[in-house]
């Protein structure tokens, strides 16, 4: 076991690099430590990728003698990195606005990085992994709630503001009461819009993109539509009652045909260029952050290199060194259709998160 | 032992980790270089005044940064102490292993026939060697299975396992890799205690302390001697004995009930390969504490080769421990703080 004096130092370092990610001007660093904690620092960063470079000097200002090299910090690297992101997710949990965006934004990263992933069979690692996936749930089943909340209008708000006032000073009293009813009113109307969007598109089952009813495409086909045209719709962060009446709709669909489960080498033959196009970002900064981090949006990743080789064979090797995962897992339509909502879902977070 | 080096001539921080000036700790001392800022140094430092920023005999180059730094140690290849260890843990996930059992329960004749077996390529089909720190350390003990009298085994092939220091534990270091599955590297931390630790944590809790760092083990091996739980005249003593050390593990705490437990029933050759009826009382006091405890027969060198293979059980208690599943466990009070949504969406949940 550490020392009481390592772990002290641990922890500052720990709090020194959730003061960078906080400082930083983008996301980079915190999609990084997201990346570096779902599969490890020694695949997709060198010893001079910044956020390496970046917890090592954190380490390093409070331990001079930590180990510079990869070969000899990289599952410590990963520990701080996920410590970080741990207390990053969990810190305004009580708070009245919930979870900030850091929080919602490494939530969701946590979530489509470690979906796929099969269980670690190295317990301790299975034990951080399993804390910050409960707790990435957590901040984001928060998020979700606090943010359709049905709050009634405060019209008493109206009539203080109104009342008692001279011509001059009503519209300085009246006008921010007014914004924040309008605020309110807007709120409330996107998420009625969200519930009567995905009612419709669901009762419909019919994928907009490709023109066709769910039931006449391949069912991982009708998985990549469903999962990416609703995750279009939903408010963020999502909702788990919207992910799972998307899943069922699809298990309901696709059942008819009798599927076993088929690796992602099988799976990618049932794609059209169109249905992996409802899942490939239009925004360039999207693009980038999934060319650079695979390991968070493997799907992502997929369809985009598809799309850009025009071909379906020869990928497999380079998906799995770059996402850690195995193009020859199994996985059922369903799976697939929770990984590319929440794919689709992060990465709207993302482009929001940038946009602030 | 810190990282680095001192520039006062007589120190000997770098190997002993302890500062000719006492300080503590000795990151703290003014002299004190960590490894990665080191560069070739002069040997020929000039003796340190009274002053406390000694110079060194010769200016550093920027050509000699990129040589090979001083303070940096290699491994005798003996054993690898608790800080050696957490060195290698650092850099990949290292499966630790605690193997535990009374003096000649075969704990050590465990270690060698693992070392053996992964030397001659006997893991196959799931593994291969690949790699150790400790080889030296594995040879020293397996030294007198080679010497042979008439045609036989000795009697006593093992060396008593005796630490370096006695108050702190040493490791076995093996790496092996997956043939099959996800062909994964996976480092070995063994350690090989005394018996003389398992005895007296079945008789002085007080000794648990010592065990502090079995919170880090992936996995316990409790090796069981097999022909003393068979004999009459013995087999109580065992089956008490196992079950007290099963509670201290449990009660002290050394271990949680969900750390994957091997009950290692050992010299098993002698008895034929079955478990003589004793056993079922360990395996249900183990049972009773929580753990879910595994039951293999071993036999780690057999004195009938030609009916059980030696090794036999060996690699079946290590791969029962690095492939064992853990359950993820649900924190209902964060749960809990999730609010209560008025909207039908919301409450929208799959079975």
């Amino acid at each position: 076991m550490p020392d009481d004096e390592t772990i002290s130092k641990r922890n500052l370092s720990a709090q020194a690099l959730i003061k960078l990610i906080d400082e930083a001007d983008d996301n980079t660093l915190l999609i990084a430590c997201a990346s570096g904690t779902i599969n490890g620092f020694e695949s997709g960063f060198s010893q001079d990728s910044e956020a390496v470079v970046t917890i090592v000097k954190c380490i390093r200002d409070n331990q001079s003698a930590f180990p510079a090299d990869l070969i000899d910090n990289a599952l410590e690297l990963r520990a701080l990195a996920a410590i970080a992101l741990g207390e990053i997710i969990t810190r305004n949990y009580g708070s009245a606005n919930g979870p900030g965006d850091a929080a919602i934004l490494s939530s969701a990263l946590i979530t489509t990085g470690s979906e796929l992933r099969p269980r670690a069979q190295e317990r301790f690692l299975n034990i951080m992994m399993d804390e910050l996936i409960a707790s990435a749930h957590v901040a984001t089943s928060i998020a979700a709630a606090i943010n359709r909340q049905r709050i009634p209008l405060d019209f008493d708000e109206l009539k203080e503001a109104a009342s008692d006032t001279t011509a001059e000073d009503f519209l300085a009293e009246f006008r921010p009461v007014l914004e924040n009813l309008f605020r309110h009113l807007e709120e409330q109307a996107a998420s009625d819009r969200e519930e009567l969007q995905v009612l419709s598109w669901l009762y419909n089952n019919y994928s907009v993109t490709l023109g066709k009813s769910l039931g006449k495409l391949d069912p991982y086909e009708t998985a990549l539509c469903a999962g990416a045209e609703v995750g279009d719709l939903v408010r963020t962060p999502a909702l788990d009652g919207i992910q799972n009446m998307v899943i069922e709709a699809v298990e309901r669909i696709t059942q008819k045909k009798k599927n076993k489960n088929l690796s992602l080498r099988e799976i990618v033959k049932q794609w059209t260029d169109k249905g992996m196009s409802t899942l490939q970002p239009s925004d360039t900064n999207i693009q980038t952050i999934v060319r650079q981090f695979p390991p968070l949006f493997p799907l992502t990743w997929l369809c985009m290199r598809l799309l850009e080789s025009g071909a379906h064979v020869g990928w497999e090797e380079e998906f799995n060194l770059k996402t850690g995962l195995d193009s020859a897992e199994n996985y059922d339509p369903q799976t697939i259709t929770k990984q590319v909502f929440n794919e689709r879902v992060a990465q709207r977070i993302y482009a929001q998160a940038k946009q602030r | 032992m810190p990282n680095g080096a001192c520039i006062k001539k007589d120190c000997t921080v770098a190997s002993t980790g302890i500062c000719l000036d006492l300080i503590k700790p000795v990151t703290e001392c003014p002299n004190f270089i960590p490894a990665a800022d080191v560069s070739v140094v002069d040997t020929d430092i000039v003796e340190t005044s009274e002053s406390t920023s000694p110079e060194p005999a010769h200016e550093l180059t920027p050509a000699l940064k990129s040589q090979p730094t001083i303070g940096r140690r290699f491994h005798a290849g003996t054993e690898l102490g608790i800080y050696d260890a957490a060195e290698l843990m650092r850099g990949h996930y290292s499966h630790l292993i605690g193997v535990l059992g009374q003096t000649d329960a075969g704990k050590t004749a465990f270690l060698s026939a693992l070392y053996l077996m992964a030397s001659r390529g006997w893991l196959k089909p799931d593994y291969i060697f690949a790699g150790g720190l400790t080889l030296q350390g594995f040879e020293d003990r397996v030294r007198r299975v080679r010497e042979w009298e008439n045609g036989q085994l000795a009697d006593k092939f093992m060396l008593h396992t005796q630490l370096g220091d006695a108050r702190s534990p040493s490791f076995m270091n093996l790496a092996i890799k997956e043939l099959r599955a996800k062909k994964r590297r996976i480092e070995l931390l063994l350690t090989d205690l005394p018996g003389e630790w398992t005895s007296s944590l079945v008789r002085r809790i007080e000794t648990a302390t010592r065990f502090s760092f079995f919170k880090r083990a992936d996995g316990i091996i409790y090796a069981i001697d097999g022909p003393l739980l068979a004999e009459a005249s013995s087999r109580h003593v065992e089956v008490h004995n196992a079950k007290l050390l099963l509670a201290r593990l449990l009660h002290s705490p050394i271990v949680t009930s969900d750390t994957p437990l091997v009950l290692l029933l050992t010299k098993s050759d002698e008895l034929n390969m079955v478990a003589p009826p004793a056993t079922t009382q360990i395996v249900d006091e183990a049972t009773k504490l929580g753990f879910k405890p595994k039951l293999i027969l071993s036999s780690s060198f057999s004195r009938k080769p030609a009916i059980i293979e030696s090794g036999t059980g060996v690699i079946e208690a290590i791969s029962y421990i690095i492939n064992h599943e853990t359950v993820p466990r649900i924190r209902k009070d964060d749960l809990r703080s999730i609010p209560s949504t008025n909207r039908m969406f919301g409450r929208f949940h799959a079975d």
